[in-house]
Parts: C-alpha cells; sequence; structure tokens
C-alpha cells in the first residue's frame, strides 16, 4: 500500500522545478540623450501597437510632463490607478506594484525607470518595482535617460555640467531584452524647444540656456548610441549559454579580473566578460580583503561591482591577503587562470619603489604561464593622494586617555634614568614606549604618543632644555629621525595588529564553518538543520535570527526556529522567499524593516530565509558579515535539500515495493477469480444446449458445479475484504461471549463440502467461554481446516483439539497431510508467501489474515511438523477470560 | 385465490431478472420497480402483499423508501443487503422492516422468507404461534416441548425460545430479545445471547439431534427459528 502521507515522487519533482529563465517578462527600455527627445512618446506609440494585436496592456505610470501629443496617445490605454502614500503630512502618488501584479497584464508601461519612490513604498527605486513585475511573468516597457545610467552618469556631468544623482546600475539594464534610443538630432531638439514642444515658458528658455546647449546634445547623442551598440555587441553573444555553471566550457581557457572598490573596475568586468563570451570561456572575479579599512562609499561601490559581476555570470571568488599580487598568482594557479585583465595602474614613484614595482609589474614578473591584458583608462582616475591611507584617529576617549597616563609616567622614567645613561640614549626609551602603544591601540593614540614623546624629550632632556630649540644639530637629526621611525613603527604595529585581528577572526570563521559543516552532516532532519544555523550564527554575530523553511513553493510560516516574527516581519521574509531576493534591512526594498531577510539558496531553488537582526548600532552589512552568512547559508540549503531528497528517496522506495506487492496481489487474484468464472461460464453455456439441458443428470451435475464455482468467488471477494480491512487497522471487533464448541462445530458445519472424504473429530472441553469476534474466528478457524484439507490426501484424519492451560486456551489443528518444509515454519504466515511445491491457486494471504484475527484478540498462531505422524500441526492459543457473574449464573 | 403481489425493487437487472423468474414460477405476481420513487408509485398504484427492497436505489436511500411506506401501510418488506453491513440490516428492521435477505442469496432462501413474512402478515394480530416444526411452547405449563418431550430450561432460555418461536421463520433482532426478555435498557446481556442459545441447542440436541440447528444466528443483527 502507498503510504498516504508522503507526498509522491511526481508532486517532489515539481515542487522542485526551478524558475525557468523563459519565465520572466521581457523588458524594453526606450533610451532618449535627453529629456524630450520622445521617449514616452514612442513607447505609447509601440504600446497601441500591441493593443491592435490583442495584447492586454495596462498603464503602470506614465509622465507627460503636459505635452499634448504624448496626452493623445493616452486616450484608449486602460490606466491604473495609483496608490496614495502618505509622507509627511501630504498624500503623494506612486504606481500600484500589487494592483499590476494582481492585473497581471501581458504588458505594463512604466515611465521614468530612474526615478527614485517615495519612502514608505515598497522598494526605493522604481527600476526595483520593475524587476519584481519583471520576476512576475509580465512583460515592461519603460523609458530611461542616458545621463541615469551609473556608468554614464560621470561622463555626462562631464559634458553637460550637471549631475544628475537619480541613477539605475548598469546590472540591472543587463537584464533588457531590448534597448531602443530613441533618436533626434540635436537641431530637430532645439526646434521642439523653440515651439514649445519639450518645455514651456521660463522653463523652455532655462533649458535652453544650461542643459540644451547644441554641442552638450552632439555629445549625449553619441554617447547614448555608443551605449546601445555596445549592448547589441553584448547580445550577439547571449545566445551562448553562458551563465552559471551549465554551458559547454571551453576549459582551456579561463579568465580573471580582480574586482576593487575603484568605479573603473565596472568597466573592466564588462571587458572581461565580453572577452570570456569570445572565448566561451569560464571567468572568475576576484576581490582582495587587505584587511584596509574602506571608506563607506568605497564599500558600496565594491559591491555593487561584485553583484554586477555575478550578474554577469562570473564566478566571485573573496581571498585576503595583504599583497594583491600574490593573492592573484595564488588564485591563477589554482584555478588555471590562462587570461588575467586588469586596469592600467598609476605610476606613484615612491610607492612602486618600495613595494618593488607596480601591481602589473608584479603580476607581469611572477606569472610566466598566463596572459595580462592592461585595458586602457577611459578617463583620469581620482587622485588618492597619500599613498599610505591616512590612519583611522578616532579611537574613542579610553586609549587616549591611557595613553596619556602612560607616557607621563615614561617620561618620569626618563627623567629618573637620565643621569644614568644620558638624553639621547633616552630616545630609545620613548620609542620602545610607542611601540608599546602601538600594540595595544590604534594609529591616533600611537600618533599622539610619538608626538607626546617628542615634544617631552625636547622640551626637557635635550639642551637647552626647557625650550623647545635644539641647538646641537646631530640632535635635531636624531629628533627628526627618531620621530620617523617612532610613526613609521608605530603605524606599522598597529597594521600588523589589524591584520592580526582579522586573521583572528577569519580563523575562528572557519573553525565555526568547519563545526558546521559536521554538525550538518549528523543532522537527521530539517529542524536539527535549521537549528544548527541559527545557533552559529548566533555564535559568531550575537545577533538573534530566524530561520523559516519553505516546501513546494510556499514558506512555511508555522513553524519557524529562532526568534519569533511579527506579522511585517513575515511579510518580509515572504516576499524574500518569493523573489528569491534579499530584502529588509540595509537592503534597497522594505528597507525599513528591523529585520534582514537573505533567501537560502540550494543547487534547485530557493530552500528557506534567513531572517537576521543586526544590533542596534549597526549600520550596514559589511562584506565579511555577507559572505559568511551567504556560507554557511549555502553549506545549510544544500543538507536541506539532501534530507529532502533522502526523503523522496524512501518514499520513492516504499512506492516501489507496495508497487510489486500491488502486483503479485493482482496476479494471484487474477488467477483465483478466473478459475471460478471459467468453471461458472463453461457449466452455463453447456446448459444453454437443449441437448445437454434435456439430460436431467447433467442439468444437475452442471447446475451444482455452477453453484459452487460462484460459491468459491464469493469467498475469494470476501478474503479480500477481509485483507483490505485488516490492512486497514479501522477493523473493530464485534465481542461477545461464546462457548468454543460452539464455534467449532459451526466451523464443522461450514465446511462439510470440502471435506471429500476426510474426518473431522473435535476433542476436548467444548464448554470453555470466549469472549472475541465469533464471525472472525470462525474465518480464522475455518481457513485452518480449509489448509489442512488442501494439504492432505481425502480418508485421513483432521482433529481439532481444545486444551486449557492457565489462563490461555489452545486449539490445535492436526492433519495427515504433507507437513511442513523444514525451516519454513514461521514464514508461513507472511503475506502472499507460498511455500515452494504448493497447490496452485490461492492468494497466499489465508495464514496471514488468520494471523492478523489472532493478534487482534490478543492471541497467537504458529505452525509445526507434528511428531507422532507426518502431517503439520497449527496451534491457535487465545487468551482465558472470566466470564462475568451474570453469565456464570445463567449457566448454573 | 389471486396470487399475491410482490413489488421488487432492484436497480440491477442481472437480480431482478432472476427473482421475477423464479417468483413467477413459484405462483407470484411481479411488479418491479427501479428507483426508488418508482416503488413508492407503484406501492400506492398496485397495493403488493409484499415488497422486496434493494437498499442501495439510485435515486434515495432504500431506507428512506421504507420509513415512507410505513408512514401508511403495514405491507411486509424483505429488504436486500450485503454482508458487513450490520448497522443497517439493525436500522432497517427497526424501521420497521419485517426480515432481510444478504446478497449473494439463492432463490430458497428468498422464497422461504417471502412465505414466513406473508404468513405473519396474514394471521391475525391475537393469535400468538406456539408451535414450530418440533418445537412447541405451553404457555399454560410454561415449559417447552421438542417432538413432545419436555425440555427442562431455565427462565430466561424459556423467554428466548418463545420469542423465537413467536416469531417463527423472521429474525428477531437483538433489542427485541433484549426487550422481552429483559426488558428496554439492558443492553449489557446482547454479548451473551450466544452463550444462551448455544445452551437451548445444546439441549435440544440431547432430545432430537439436529433441532437445535434450527435456532439460526444472523451475526450482528439477531436470531432466527428457521422454518421448512
Amino acid at each position: 500500500m502507498a503510504p498516504t502521507n508522503r507526498r509522491t515522487p511526481d508532486e517532489l519533482l515539481e515542487a522542485l522545478k526551478k524558475t525557468n529563465a523563459d519565465e520572466r517578462g521581457k523588458l524594453r527600455v526606450f533610451l532618449g540623450m535627453c529629456p524630450g527627445v520622445g521617449k514616452t512618446f514612442s513607447m505609447l506609440e509601440a504600446a497601441r501597437q500591441q493593443v491592435v494585436r490583442g495584447t492586454r496592456v495596462l498603464v503602470g505610470v506614465v509622465e507627460t510632463h503636459g505635452r499634448k501629443e504624448t496626452e493623445e496617445l493616452l486616450q484608449g490605454l486602460t490606466i491604473l490607478p495609483k496608490k496614495q502614500i502618505h509622507y509627511k503630512e501630504t498624500t503623494l502618488f506612486e504606481m500600484d506594484i500589487d494592483r499590476v501584479l494582481e492585473e497581471r497584464p501581458a504588458l505594463v508601461l512604466v515611465d521614468e525607470l530612474a526615478h527614485t519612490n517615495i519612502p514608505g513604498s515598497r522598494h526605493t527605486k522604481r527600476y526595483q518595482d520593475v524587476q519584481e513585475l519583471l520576476s512576475a511573468g509580465i512583460n515592461v516597457y519603460t523609458t530611461l535617460n542616458i545621463q541615469h545610467i551609473e556608468s554614464r552618469n560621470d561622463q555626462v556631468a562631464q559634458i553637460t555640467g550637471v549631475l544628475i544623482r537619480e541613477t539605475v546600475p548598469d546590472s540591472f539594464l543587463e537584464l533588457a531584452d531590448q534597448i531602443e534610443v530613441v533618436d533626434l538630432s540635436p537641431a530637430e531638439l532645439l526646434q521642439r524647444l523653440e515651439e514649445g514642444k519639450v518645455y514651456l515658458g521660463d522653463r523652455a528658455a532655462r533649458a535652453k540656456e544650461g542643459f540644451f546647449k547644441e554641442e552638450h546634445l552632439l555629445a549625449l547623442r553619441e554617447l547614448s548610441l555608443r551605449f546601445v551598440a555596445e549592448k547589441v555587441d553584448q547580445d550577439l553573444h547571449s545566445h551562448m549559454t553562458i551563465k552559471g555553471i551549465e554551458g559547454p566550457w571551453n576549459t582551456n581557457e579561463r579568465l580573471l579580473v580582480a574586482l576593487s572598490h575603484s568605479p573603473y573596475s565596472a568597466r573592466l568586468i564588462r571587458t572581461t566578460r565580453r572577452m570570456a563570451y569570445n572565448l566561451e570561456a569560464p571567468w572568475i572575479a576576484l576581490y582582495v580583503n587587505t584587511g584596509e579599512h574602506l571608506l563607506k562609499e568605497d564599500e558600496e561601490m565594491l559591491q555593487k561591482n561584485i553583484a554586477l559581476a555575478r550578474e554577469l555570470g562570473a564566478e566571485i571568488i573573496t581571498i585576503s591577503d595583504n599583497d594583491i599580487a600574490n593573492a592573484i598568482q595564488k588564485v591563477s594557479q589554482d584555478r588555471n587562470v590562462t587570461q588575467i585583465v586588469m586596469g592600467r595602474p598609476d605610476r606613484r614613484f615612491l610607492r612602486d619603489l618600495f613595494a618593488q614595482g607596480t601591481l602589473l609589474d608584479k603580476l607581469v614578473r611572477d606569472t610566466s604561464k598566463v596572459d595580462v591584458h592592461v585595458i586602457r583608462a577611459e578617463r583620469k582616475s581620482r587622485y588618492r593622494g597619500f599613498a599610505m591611507r591616512w590612519p583611522n584617529l578616532r579611537s574613542g576617549f579610553f586609549p587616549y586617555y591611557n595613553t596619556a597616563w602612560f607616557m607621563v609616567v615614561v617620561a618620569f622614567l626618563c627623567r629618573a634614568l637620565l643621569d644614568l645613561i644620558g638624553y639621547r640614549a633616552l630616545g630609545s626609551i620613548f620609542l620602545l614606549a610607542i611601540l608599546t602603544v602601538a600594540s595595544f591601540t590604534g594609529g591616533g593614540p600611537t600618533l599622539f604618543a610619538a608626538l607626546f614623546s617628542a615634544i617631552v624629550w625636547n622640551f626637557f632632556f635635550i639642551p637647552p632644555t626647557w625650550t623647545f630649540t635644539i641647538t646641537a644639530p646631530e640632535d635635531f637629526m636624531m629628533v627628526t629621525s627618531f620621530f620617523v621611525a617612532a610613526l613609521v613603527g608605530g603605524l606599522l604595529t598597529t597594521r600588523i595588529r589589524r591584520q592580526e585581528s582579522a586573521l583572528a577572526m577569519r580563523e575562528s570563521e572557519t573553525r565555526l564553518l568547519y563545526e558546521l559543516v559536521k554538525n550538518l552532516s549528523e543532522v537527521q532532519n530539517e529542524k536539527q538543520a535549521a537549528q544548527i544555523l541559527s545557533e552559529t550564527i548566533k555564535r559568531q554575530f550575537k545577533s538573534s535570527n530566524a530561520i523559516l523553511l519553505g516546501h513546494a513553493g510556499k514558506l512555511d510560516t508555522e513553524h519557524l526556529i529562532g526568534k519569533h516574527l511579527s506579522e511585517k516581519d513575515f511579510a518580509v521574509a515572504q516576499w524574500s522567499y518569493e523573489n528569491n531576493k534579499s530584502a529588509g534591512w540595509s537592503t534597497q526594498t522594505l528597507s525599513a524593516s528591523p529585520c534582514l531577510c537573505l533567501p537560502m539558496k540550494g543547487n534547485t531553488g530557493v530552500v528557506g530565509v534567513v531572517a537576521y537582526f543586526p544590533h542596534s548600532s549597526q549600520k550596514n552589512l559589511s562584506i565579511e558579515t555577507k559572505n559568511f552568512l551567504e556560507t554557511i547559508m549555502v553549506q545549510t540549503a544544500i543538507v536541506l535539500e539532501r534530507l529532502e531528497f533522502r526523503g523522496a528517496a524512501e518514499a520513492t522506495k516504499l512506492y516501489e515495493v507496495s508497487e510489486r506487492l500491488h502486483q503479485t496481489l493482482l496476479n494471484s487474484i487474477s488467477h483465483e477469480l478466473r478459475t471460478p468464472i471459467t468453471a461458472l461460464i463453461g457449466s452455463a453455456t453447456a446448459l444453454g444446449d437443449d441437448k445437454t439441458f434435456a439430460d436431467s443428470n447433467a442439468r444437475k451435475s452442471l447446475i451444482g458445479e455452477v453453484v459452487g464455482a460462484a460459491k468459491r468467488l464469493d469467498r475469494v471477494v470476501e478474503n479480500l475484504l477481509d485483507v483490505s480491512r485488516l490492512e486497514k487497522g479501522t477493523l473493530q471487533l464485534k465481542n461477545e461471549w461464546f462457548e468454543l464448541g460452539d464455534l467449532l462445530s459451526r466451523v464443522k458445519s461450514e465446511l462439510k463440502d470440502e471435506m471429500n472424504g476426510r474426518t473431522l473429530q473435535v476433542t476436548g472441553d467444548g464448554s470453555i467461554l470466549i469472549e472475541g469476534d465469533f464471525q472472525l474466528l470462525d474465518h480464522a478457524l475455518s481457513q485452518l481446516v480449509l489448509n489442512a484439507t488442501k494439504y492432505s490426501k481425502p480418508a485421513t484424519k483432521i482433529e481439532i483439539s481444545i486444551e486449557k492451560t492457565g489462563d490461555k486456551v489452545r486449539v490445535k489443528v492436526r492433519d495427515e497431510g504433507v507437513g511442513i518444509t523444514e525451516g519454513l515454519e514461521h514464514r508461513l504466515f507472511e503475506k502472499f508467501f507460498r511455500a515452494p511445491g504448493t497447490p496452485a491457486g490461492g492468494i497466499g494471504l489465508g495464514l496471514s489474515i488468520v494471523k492478523s484475527i489472532l493478534e487482534l484478540h490478543g492471541g497467537k498462531v504458529s505452525a509445526r511438523n507434528r511428531l507422532d505422524v507426518q502431517g503439520a500441526e497449527f496451534e491457535v492459543e487465545l487468551p482465558l477470560k472470566t466470564p462475568p457473574e451474570v453469565l456464570q449464573e445463567a449457566l448454573r | 385465490m389471486t396470487k399475491p403481489k410482490i413489488l421488487v425493487v432492484d436497480d440491477e437487472n442481472s437480480i431482478s431478472k432472476f427473482v421475477r423468474h423464479s417468483l413467477e414460477a413459484n405462483g407470484y405476481q411481479v411488479v418491479e420497480a427501479a428507483t426508488g420513487h418508482d416503488a413508492i408509485q407503484r406501492m400506492i398504484e398496485q397495493r403488493p402483499d409484499l415488497v422486496i427492497l434493494d437498499y442501495g436505489l439510485p435515486d434515495i436511500q432504500g431506507i428512506e423508501v421504507l420509513r415512507k411506506i410505513r408512514e401508511w401501510s403495514k405491507t411486509p418488506v424483505i429488504f436486500l443487503t450485503v454482508r458487513d453491513t450490520d448497522e443497517d440490516k439493525v436500522l432497517a428492521l427497526d424501521t420497521g422492516a419485517d426480515d432481510y435477505l444478504t446478497k449473494p442469496f439463492s432463490v430458497p432462501e428468498l422464497l422461504a422468507r417471502i412465505r414466513v413474512a406473508l404468513r405473519h402478515a396474514t394471521s391475525p394480530e391475537g393469535v400468538p404461534v406456539f408451535k414450530s416444526g418440533p418445537i412447541e411452547v405451553d404457555r399454560a405449563a410454561h415449559l417447552v416441548r421438542v417432538n413432545g418431550k419436555e425440555v427442562k430450561l431455565t427462565a430466561t432460555e424459556y423467554s428466548l425460545i418463545s420469542i423465537l418461536v413467536a416469531h417463527a421463520g423472521k429474525v428477531v433482532p437483538h433489542r427485541m430479545v433484549l426487550n422481552e426478555v429483559w426488558g428496554p435498557n439492558s443492553v449489557e446481556h446482547n454479548h451473551y445471547l450466544r452463550v444462551y442459545f448455544g445452551q437451548i441447542r445444546k439441549k435440544f440436541d440431547v432430545v432430537l439431534p439436529g433441532t437445535g440447528d434450527l435456532i439460526v444466528t444472523e451475526s450482528g443483527v439477531g436470531y432466527r427459528l428457521k422454518t421448512s
């Protein structure tokens, strides 16, 4: 029987099917070089064409800016009412995403892709709204100006002098299926401006002065056309399925590009991707974490770059190493990289001198098996100034405080030692002091200590004392070199300390990861796995969290592990699960939420969501935290998948076993049924023949056959029904009291016809009272007697004996037949078991039914060969209960 | 004498066919209906002497038909059920059916039941039956005879056999037995009936072997005294 509470393998496969890329909606972008070229107009025209073709089109949001021609095109299109959002005592309107998702049109129009949504909207930016719509399978038409594209933002600013802040990341545009330039020659555009078709009145005038100068427009036009040309080039290669792990790799080549926080990385990434396409080779985007502290904007840029690389299909590797060149080399060697792509480095004399050359030099020198491609710079990168970054001066109050006191103590120490070693040697003491400070604090206090020492030494100890002047030139040199040495030493020490702590942290992460994997390998069910994950996160980040698991496309919000979630949190988690994207705190979707929801991705899809609650002091998720979280989530997701597969495999196995049983049963049944049916048809049709019918002997005999065959059929059907009822376990005993002799005489009379010359004798005390289901026990004993007739010859004796022993009664059915094959005594009662050499026919269910019936009564049945003569002995054991008073009375 | 009219209600053609043939061959008039509503219609139109009613009908449940019939008629009803539906049988008997037959059944059984039902219907109300085959109940002397010879029975046994004889040939449901012998609300003896009747059988067999077999246990429903 198939287990009914587990899913069938088919259902499981259905649930595990990944969302196909084909199910995404198509994005068509109308790109213009500046406002007024007619993007919205073109979009509406295209939309109207679609309507004519019968596509269901809805207008999500369209800005006409008061332009008449545009407004005319809106006629006849269904415009969705906007969502009201209350913000700071005013009511503003944004596109109603949920409404669009509900309506599910084939196409929706969303104007001005770069628009920033009002706080309180689901996403921060409109392009994220569009992303959600695309994921839901809805096609989108949208408009965009070249200045809004992130990678072009700077250039436009340079050209026009106007910096536009609302941008759309290139990674998003990579998803567009069609980008068309709505092109207009600058001359024409200026004409339109004159005619008041772009802006009206004052605005037009201002525009003409600022943004809309002809030379600007020319440059912008070129920019737009070039952008689209690049995209076309990429599209040519996009038909090769090289995204992620699929795809026919040319494993001879592998590319690597080193990412950084520089905005220039984006260009390198795209170039590498193009090269990878050309070669049909996989590519790696490497980020080397040197432990340097990054400014906030740098970290954001870095995240963007990594995201872009990932979207374009790179394998992302993060490695921690001081030395970038070293790291690149290591990875190149490990992964058999054949080509490295990097940007042209700046040359800074001092730094290069100390570092033994630029990155390029080092790479070229050390790796001989690799091609190095240097990509030209588009424009000068911003000069960063100091080669050595200014250390972080903010250390808090206490380090400074302690340092101050420490230095004061050291000063007094020097005073004490002055006479012993002379003023020059004091320098070394101060140096030691500074290095001590550096070992325990950061750059700021170290600098402070160095300054303090220099001043104190100079003022108090170097002649002339009590002044800041230094008379002896050698003393001056000494102080200067001391100061420089102290500074350098101090800063280096702090750097070492920082690296050590970073190392320590990485070590603890690795250890935690190891423990996690070890624990996960031992889990038995998903709950345990989720528990381990939750504890690991708690241990590492000391923050509360909750884990939600998903099955068959639905997030299980009933059983979660970890912190209790509010309804709002659930909504965020649900969104994250359905859209396979992170949401909540520190993201750009539903960012007001207190928790960060990260989808757990396994090999086949999203298996759950982790809700991470950061400390109140945390502002953002650092890269290390993010990477670590992702790593442990992936591990857990894989384990969860494995558990699910295992469950499916077991279900399949059980299914197979029951399938086989079914097959066996069907085979036996069909035989059992066919035999009597054959007799029926045969006998009845024979009766149909007039001559046979006329013969009264033949007639009587055949009629007897018909009845006999029909009775046998009835018995088979009864047998089957009994089996199914016994299997289901819903059989309820209809208990009553009766005399054992009563039961046996009934058995005897029922089986009169089957005796065929055998004698059936009942011995023992038949007045023993039994409580049980009369019919079932009748069935059981009859089965035993029937068996006896089947395996013994006619003219033999069958004995039924009753024995009472203590609190049990034993009924033995003995025959004088062939007996039971040695060793098979126990197996007889198995379902479908047929002992070898048994006569054909019979399903093999009889004895298993007997066993079940006896067990239901709290008794048992066993079989063995007789010791006195050849034959089998079946023993039924039933518990004896004391009959109630009333009954005993009545029997006296 | 007119032939007794029997209404056969069954939606299975294969069953109604052989029932019709055997009934007609045995001197009965047969009217057929294939649905519950039809049956009620025929009841009103034809006024049969007996109804054979199948439990599972396409439009309304057999039990419903029975209920409707019993609202205005005392015509004996024998209904057809399948195995292992004891609760249904008891319910039907309580609702007013006279007897039942379990499918698959044989024609002799059917004819016997019909005879019994018709006899009990035609015999005047006030005359209780005291004799059936070799068994005789002497109310005055308060004893039972088999083949003329007295059989020593306990008071309980006497009452039990009396009621069976009074309804000779018909099934007497457990509840009726308990009611008659121990009064209403005496369900506990339900589980001991078999033993009691077993004792009676043994005593009868001593006097005339084979008599005990006349007492038939209708498992899960009641008891019946077999008549020819």
